[in-house]
């Protein structure tokens, strides 16, 4: 019985994220049809038009003397079968380069997104237990300052101070140039560098991580920190919290067993919002650090109005965004029992 | 920073005092007041110095807008002075077209303070008619206009705005487009939660049983009680606007150049670190136009609603 | 013999000014059920808060309680986090008006009821639930074993609080201080909760602080009662004395606002519905 609940719960979560997926490539549909004049001179390079072949075969690929909504079925049967077109740019396939680049944007990421979630959850307890004292004030107009800071201003300062003032960080890229990259295995320059043994170079590929890692960091953690003080707040105030302590238990094991058992539900649920404003802000910090991922790809594809490969990225973001989301909800109905039993 | 108060004690607007410790109040008798006669209350957020400088800080950033041509120089005349560092005749400088850096920021509160508040008036209208319509209807309408919103939540804003942005073509008013696109299901979400809560609550419930007709509701009862909750995502959103404004234009996809838009600035100075001082001011002033704003929201959030907001962003 | 518990002349000043008890004097003697009767905001969940140093942040006492369970007198406002862990759970338990509240959702009942024993007594995890079956038992959870597998929300609203009475009793405590346990309960679910604090008072000469506002549960429970007003008592001694012939004028009132029992037993004809 418990098992078909849990089933049940999946299949629901699935469907409604199946339901996301097709509404977020309509709305990069319906994008490709509001460029103003011809979807094909927005996609094709001048050359291209010139040649004939290349004009009808564009056409054919794309269904575009049939009606919209066959459109819109060719478009997505060329979705599901992995064509995202081809970027102007780079003259590759679209789902070519973010293979590509996505290893370089998780590199930053995911470290960015464990180390935020760890800073948040502890720094936000802390001020929630310290409520409204000297700790507490200071994490809250911490957390305002580095969420009215602008990332890529943030980029640039760090980067000012620790290349160009003091030297000790390198100004951008993955790797030193005078480095032979190692052979891509995993797409994570530190890793692959350490699985060849090339110590030297996966210490020098950590340092290229730092400053990137730092901002991004701070600017989730600042985010995740009011809103963990808050859930914990709120936890804090619950009267099985005050049974607990009523039990006589620790005031260590109250935290850990208790605050942040219940107040990990809604930090988890926000963790998903927090890894897409993450990805959101690489777009600007890899700009500032010459880091080669999705960010720079999509800034570049846009202003270079190169539209597959726009489309192509936000397509992959939201992917990405309703599969963490996803997870996040199968995590919660995991931690908490209400949902899984009831 | 002791100057961030959460709550005041408020000792003198105690004829409930329990009330005056949040906990306490829980703990002795556990009422909720309607949103409406806590409004009254906004006043005290003037209690808070964090809150008074903010407020200054906003207000001495409009005077310098409108006071901008009086006060600095052209903003996008040229001289041969490149790349000056700060000194009393340049307060922040010269750019690498010889143009007075304290002079486009100054002038760059023109640009984007009056195009924070169109962003955020435009989303607030849309996004709080879809709420109200979604939360005051309910079933098939609220279904389809929240799986709307939960569409473009999908979507992370920037890249979502760069998108659309990049396919309307770059500009200042496609900009504003694009942020008004991505921003609007926010206040949906929140404006919906909000006739939610006052849905299911007494007083409207009464005021259906003495025959008050649905839009009358929705005019006398919800609308007046969603204002609370509006009012705090507006302001925090007004600090956000400005936000995503320079990261557009940063990426070359807001106001067109020499227009002097803050993050356009900073993407100029980027180029050079050297010349730190071209990016270091617009960068300064962003953070204290979205500090400031933020503070205040969040003052007014702890007095309005401690609930519907957080969490949301 | 000096009661277990004595309260001298205790105030509670909450942040900002606000006078919550003032010059509260109460005792409890060994073995005995005592009543605190009193509307909401009347001060008696604060003392009860009080007691178990569970007080409001940057709240101010003045007076004492003096604990005589313990292996020597302590004044309970005067202890500190650690001692605190040495009384609470172990010597004063509470239990809490909403056992929906005041249950961890996310925790099983089994480590609900076992960790204080881990803590306080030292117990294996073996001991500690072969102790915790015994408990559920002895409140009356049918299926014990299962029970503590179990998570809160999958039992009724008198199981829950049962299941904190159990917790509650897990460390053999000498007082019992409960919150108004019977508020969110319905009647005859209400009548076993007050019956179970009966027999455990005669079988293990349990002492109990009972709080509530409902004079029935006063008169059927306690023994002596102290009447709360605006954080002060106004009136107090052996509960049948207080309830039937009460002095003040506020207790009068309290008494005469309750529904009597022959209200229902016996009903008077209404005039005209016999004829």
């Amino acid at each position: 019985m418990l098992g078909s609940v849990l089933l049940g719960f999946l299949v629901r979560r699935a469907i409604i994220t199946v339901v996301l997926l097709v509404g977020v490539t309509l709305v990069s549909f319906l994008l490709i049809q509001a460029v103003p004049g011809d979807t094909m001179s927005a996609t094709l390079s001048e050359q291209a038009l010139q040649d004939p072949e290349i004009v009808a075969a564009y056409r054919e690929r794309w269904g575009l003397d049939q009606p919209l909504y066959v459109q819109y079925l060719v478009y997505m049967r060329n979705l599901l079968q992995g064509d995202l077109g081809v970027s102007q740019q780079t003259g590759r396939p679209v789902l070519d380069d973010l293979l590509t680049y996505v290893p370089a944007t998780l590199e930053l990421a995911l470290p960015a997104m464990v180390l935020s979630l760890v800073i948040g959850v502890a720094v936000g307890l802390y001020a929630a237990v310290k409520h409204d004292r000297l700790g507490d004030h200071a994490v809250r107009a911490g957390t305002l300052v580095g969420l009215s800071t602008p990332p890529f201003w943030l980029a640039l300062v760090v980067l000012y101070v620790f290349f160009f003032l003091l030297g000790v960080s390198p100004s951008g890229g993955r790797l030193s140039t005078w480095i032979v990259p190692p052979e891509q295995v995993t797409g994570s320059v530190v890793l692959d560098a350490a699985l060849e043994g090339r110590w030297d170079v996966a210490w020098d590929a950590v340092q290229h991580t730092a400053l990137p890692i730092l901002v991004l960091t701070v600017l989730t953690v600042a985010m995740l920190v009011r809103f963990v003080r808050s859930a914990m707040l709120e936890v804090l105030d619950a009267d099985y919290v005050r049974a607990a302590r009523a039990k006589g238990l620790p005031g260590s094991r109250v935290l850990t067993a208790h605050v942040l058992r219940a107040g990990m539900v809604p930090v988890i649920t926000v963790s998903g919002l927090a890894f897409a404003s993450l990805l959101s802000g690489t777009v600007l910090v890899e700009q500032i650090f010459s880091w080669p991922g999705v960010g720079q790809y999509a800034y570049r594809s846009a202003t270079a109005l190169d539209l597959p490969a726009v489309l192509g990225v936000s397509l992959f973001v939201a992917v990405v965004y309703t599969a963490v989301n996803l997870v996040v909800d199968l995590a919660y109905g995991l931690i908490d029992p209400r949902i899984r039993l009831s | 920073m002791s100057t961030l108060p959460t709550r005041d004690p408020g000792h003198d607007e105690a004829p409930e005092a329990p009330a005056a410790d949040p906990r306490a109040d829980r703990l002795l008798a556990r009422r909720r007041w309607p949103q409406r006669l806590r409004l009254a209350s906004v006043h005290t957020i003037w209690r808070q110095p964090a809150v008074i400088a903010a407020a200054a800080i906003l207000a001495a950033w409009v005077l310098l807008a409108v006071l901008a041509p009086v006060l600095t120089a052209d903003p996008i005349a040229q001289s041969p002075e490149l790349y000056r560092p700060p000194s009393s005749l340049h307060w922040f400088g010269t750019d690498e077209l010889g143009r007075d850096v304290f002079a486009r920021v100054v002038h760059g509160a023109r640009l984007s303070l009056p195009l924070a508040v169109v962003i955020v008036a435009c989303s607030l209208a849309i996004g709080g008619l879809v709420g109200l319509l979604a939360g005051y209807l309910g079933r098939a309408a609220d279904e389809i206009l929240m799986r709307l919103t939960d569409l473009v939540f999908a979507f992370p804003q920037i890249i979502l705005a760069m998108a659309v942005a990049a396919v309307f073509g770059p500009s200042t008013r496609n900009a504003v487009i694009a942020l008004i696109i991505v921003s609007w299901p926010i206040y949906a979400r929140v404006i919906r939660s909000a006739v939610l809560s006052i849905r299911s609550s007494e007083f409207l419930s009464s005021s259906r049983l003495l025959g008050v007709g649905p839009w009358q509701a929705l005019r006398r009862d919800v609308v007046p009680n969603s204002v609370g909750p509006a009012v705090v995502l507006a302001t925090l959103e007004l600090g956000n606007a400005v936000l995503m404004l320079a990261a557009l234009s940063f990426l070359g996809l807001g106001p067109r150049p020499p227009a002097p838009e803050w993050g356009a600035m900073i993407a100029a100075g980027s180029r050079d670190l050297s010349i730190w001082w071209v990016s270091v001011f617009p960068g300064l002033a962003i953070l204290t136009v979205v500090l400031a704003f933020n503070i205040v929201g969040d003052a007014l959030r702890d007095r309005l609603d401690p609930r519907y907001a957080r969490g949301l962003r | 013999m000096s009661p277990i518990l004595s309260i001298e002349q205790l105030a509670i000043t909450l942040r900002g000014d606000l006078r919550v008890v003032d010059d509260v004097s109460l005792e409890v003697p060994e073995g005995e059920i005592v009543g605190i009767a009193g509307e909401s905001g009347s001060g008696k969940s604060m003392t009860a808060s009080a007691l178990l140093g569970l007080l409001p942040d940057r709240s101010v006492t003045a007076g004492q309680a003096w604990w005589r369970g313990g292996r020597e007198p302590v004044d309970l406002l005067t202890l500190d986090q650690r001692s605190w862990n040495r009384v609470r759970g172990r010597e004063i338990a509470m239990v809490f008006q909403d056992a929906t509240a005041s249950l961890h959702p996310m925790l099983t009942v089994g480590t609900q009821i076992t960790e204080h024993m881990r803590v306080h007594l030292k117990m294996s995890r073996r001991a500690a639930r072969a102790r915790a079956i015994e408990l559920l038992d002895r409140v009356r959870i049918p299926d014990p074993e299962g029970a503590l597998r179990s998570y809160p929300h999958q039992f009724s609203g008198g199981m829950r609080q049962r299941v904190a009475i159990a917790a509650a009793l897990a460390c053999e405590p000498r007082l019992l201080v409960a919150d108004e346990p019977t508020t969110a309960l319905d009647v005859t679910v209400q009548a076993g909760i007050l019956r179970l604090l009966e027999e455990l008072r005669i079988e293990s000469g349990l002492s109990v602080l009972f709080i509530t506002h409902d004079l029935a549960v006063l008169a059927a429970l306690t023994t002596h009662a102290y009447v709360f007003r605006e954080g002060r008592v106004i009136e107090s001694g052996p509960t049948e004395a207080l309830l039937f012939h009460p002095e003040h004028d506020y207790t009068k009132t309290l008494v005469a606002a309750r529904p009597q029992a022959d209200d229902w037993d016996d009903p008077e004809p209404v005039a005209g519905a016999t004829a």
